[in-house]
């Protein structure tokens, strides 16, 4: 149950963006291939130049490159060229280029080109030909998974897209200030707020792992109770002898019921207890495993957990399903009477 | 001697069936009064109406000058824990205890004494009993003659006013049954009451009083006098008599 829920959070949280290529600003731009680029890319650079609501923004431009794969095989790189470029990614090994020969891989593309950190790889573009040293690998779910990053700036390759991460000065309202560019800028760009444009990338799988998760917590919470009702059926059944004799030498109901719901409560805390530490120290690497199989771009996962949900809220839950299932269920016991059994 | 149980117009239905028909009954301090009757006269159901354990239908039940008719769950197993002690056919002991815990936890239950006030007097009742050898036993490794005389610990170690007792040597021997029968004629002798429920004609001539019931309804009733051994044949054949005379 918490490992669902943990990845669920970890998916709606703004830092999922280090997943996608991205680092967390306030506002994504892109500048689709198409009519003017170039035109647009320079109206966007006015743009940005004269807003004083900006902070900082970074720019980067897309190009098409061609490299040789694993099996000596050529095939397109999409790389995404800029100062800053690969800086708040989430590194599987090594870190981001800050060395014009350097260029960082997606996990997908480093594994169809076959090289790891500190290989080198020769590119080509446009009649030129470069060779870079891979700085590191990062995940990557956009684009299919297949991107590449690196500050060289790719003089005479043709653009596919320029794109443009944005932050915004404190108290400046993120939706309002994409929409006013939106409106000032026209078609050809796509101007938007990060978690709009992490909703729309993600959104569908984002709501498909909600529902998923909220009927994992509900069967989850069924499959308690039901098991602790299973369990005290069983055991009253084989203890009515025991509770019978034990109201006969003068403990009641009450006294009788308690020591069922300790016994099983303290059963519960411990299972409860440990089920909670390894989902949320170990839940991630299980996360991890899944994705990788998926082969979205991910081979590693790590969950941002809200604690109060998931080492409080979740945990005091499933122990008070247990509870109460377990002083429900002992109702039973006010059936049993030593005359009863001697009658049988 | 002053009264400790009295029941009057004591009815009992079961599925509209009358177990008990109107009993009037009266147990003095300190007083061993034996039922007996054939199968089905209702001798056990009168013993668990009187005691509490079970609702009668109809009827006053004055324990000690109290009315319990009408106690609550909670009360009447208070009253059971420190004023009455049962046994039974078989012990009922709990499994997972030793014998001696088994002993000890109706004492600390009722909080009546200290805990070392209760350990000192089951150590006192093993030793009385002769099972002071076997107190940390497991139960499952036993005999049934120790079972049941740990159960009489147990039943006492609350020091009740009355012992409650339905065919507590029907699983046993003619040897284990004398063995318990010389302990419940020692403790009645210190002055607990004891209303016993009995098939064994040798066994109710322990008793100073015998009554005899038919149908739900007393139908006779002999007084035997205070026990002495050296009686003891001649109120078996007393009780012969009177039990064939009543067509058992």
């Amino acid at each position: 149950m918490i490992v669902p829920v943990n990845l669920l959070l970890t998916m709606e949280s703004k830092e999922f963006i280090s997943y996608m290529g991205s680092s967390v600003d306030d506002i994504l731009i892109e500048l689709e291939q198409g009519e003017n680029l170039e035109n647009r890319y320079e109206n966007m650079i006015q743009l940005l130049d004269h807003d004083a609501d900006i902070e900082m923004y970074q720019e980067f431009r897309r190009v098409r490159a061609v490299v040789m794969n694993a099996e000596g095989e050529e095939m397109i790189l999409h790389i995404d060229s800029g100062d800053h470029v690969g800086e708040g990614l989430v590194y599987l090994n090594g870190n981001t280029p800050s060395m014009e020969n350097e260029m960082a891989l997606s996990k997908l593309n480093a594994d169809e080109i076959g090289k790891s950190t500190g290989d080198t790889i020769m590119v080509s573009w446009e009649g030129s030909q470069k060779k870079f040293t891979i700085s590191g690998i990062y995940q990557d779910v956009t684009n299919g998974g297949y991107s590449a990053k690196a500050v060289h700036g790719f003089a005479g390759a043709d653009s596919e897209q320029y794109s443009f991460s944005v932050n915004l000065g404190d108290g400046i309202k993120v939706r309002e200030k994409a929409d006013l560019w939106s409106s000032q800028m026209g078609g050809g760009y796509t101007i938007e707020p990060m978690e709009e444009f992490i909703n729309q990338t993600l959104g569908g799988v984002t709501r498909q792992i909600r529902t998923a998760t909220i009927a994992v917590v509900v069967i989850g919470i069924l499959l308690v109770a039901l098991i602790v009702l299973l369990f005290m059926k069983l055991r009253l059944t084989k203890d009515a002898s025991q509770i019978a004799a034990m109201k006969a030498i003068g403990f009641n109901d009450s006294d009788i019921r308690k020591q069922y719901l300790y016994k099983i409560s303290l059963v519960a805390v411990i299972g409860i207890a440990a089920g909670t530490l390894v989902s949320n120290f170990w839940g991630d690497n299980i996360a991890s495993m899944a994705f990788s199989m998926m082969g979205l771009g991910i081979t590693r996962i790590t969950f941002f957990i809200n604690p109060w949900i998931t080492f409080f809220l979740i945990p005091v839950v499933l122990l008070a399903v247990a509870a109460g299932m377990t002083m429900f269920s002992s109702g039973q016991i006010k059936e049993y009477y030593i005359i009863s059994l001697i009658n049988e | 001697m002053k009264t400790i149980l009295q029941a009057e117009g004591l009815c009992k239905e079961f599925d509209g069936t009358e177990v008990l028909r109107g009993i009037d009954i009266t147990i003095k301090k300190g007083e061993f009064v034996a039922v007996m009757g054939q199968s089905g006269s209702g001798k056990s159901t009168l013993l668990y109406n009187i005691s509490g354990m079970d609702r009668a239908t109809k009827g006053e039940i004055c324990f000690d000058g109290e009315d319990i008719s009408g106690l609550s769950d909670e009360k009447m197993s208070g009253l059971r824990l420190r004023r009455m002690g049962f046994i039974f056919q078989q012990s009922y002991l709990l499994r997972t205890l030793s014998i001696r815990d088994n002993i000890v936890l109706p004492g600390f239950k009722a909080k009546k004494e200290s805990r070392e006030q209760v350990n000192t007097y089951a150590d006192e009742l093993m030793k009385r009993t002769g099972i002071d050898h076997i107190a940390d036993h497991d139960i499952k490794k036993v005999s049934g003659g120790q079972l049941q005389r740990a159960a009489i610990c147990r039943a006492l170690i609350n020091h009740p006013d009355i012992l409650f007792e339905d065919e507590p040597t029907g699983a046993l021997n003619s040897s284990a049954t004398k063995e318990i029968m010389d302990i419940m004629n020692e403790l009645n002798v210190r002055g607990t009451a004891v209303m016993l429920v009995t098939h064994d004609a040798k066994v109710a001539a322990r008793a100073e009083r015998v009554i005899f019931l038919t149908d739900g309804k007393i139908t006779d009733e002999i007084a035997l006098g205070k026990f002495e051994d050296k009686d003891l044949l001649v109120r078996e054949n007393k009780m012969t008599r009177w039990l064939e005379k009543q067509g058992f």
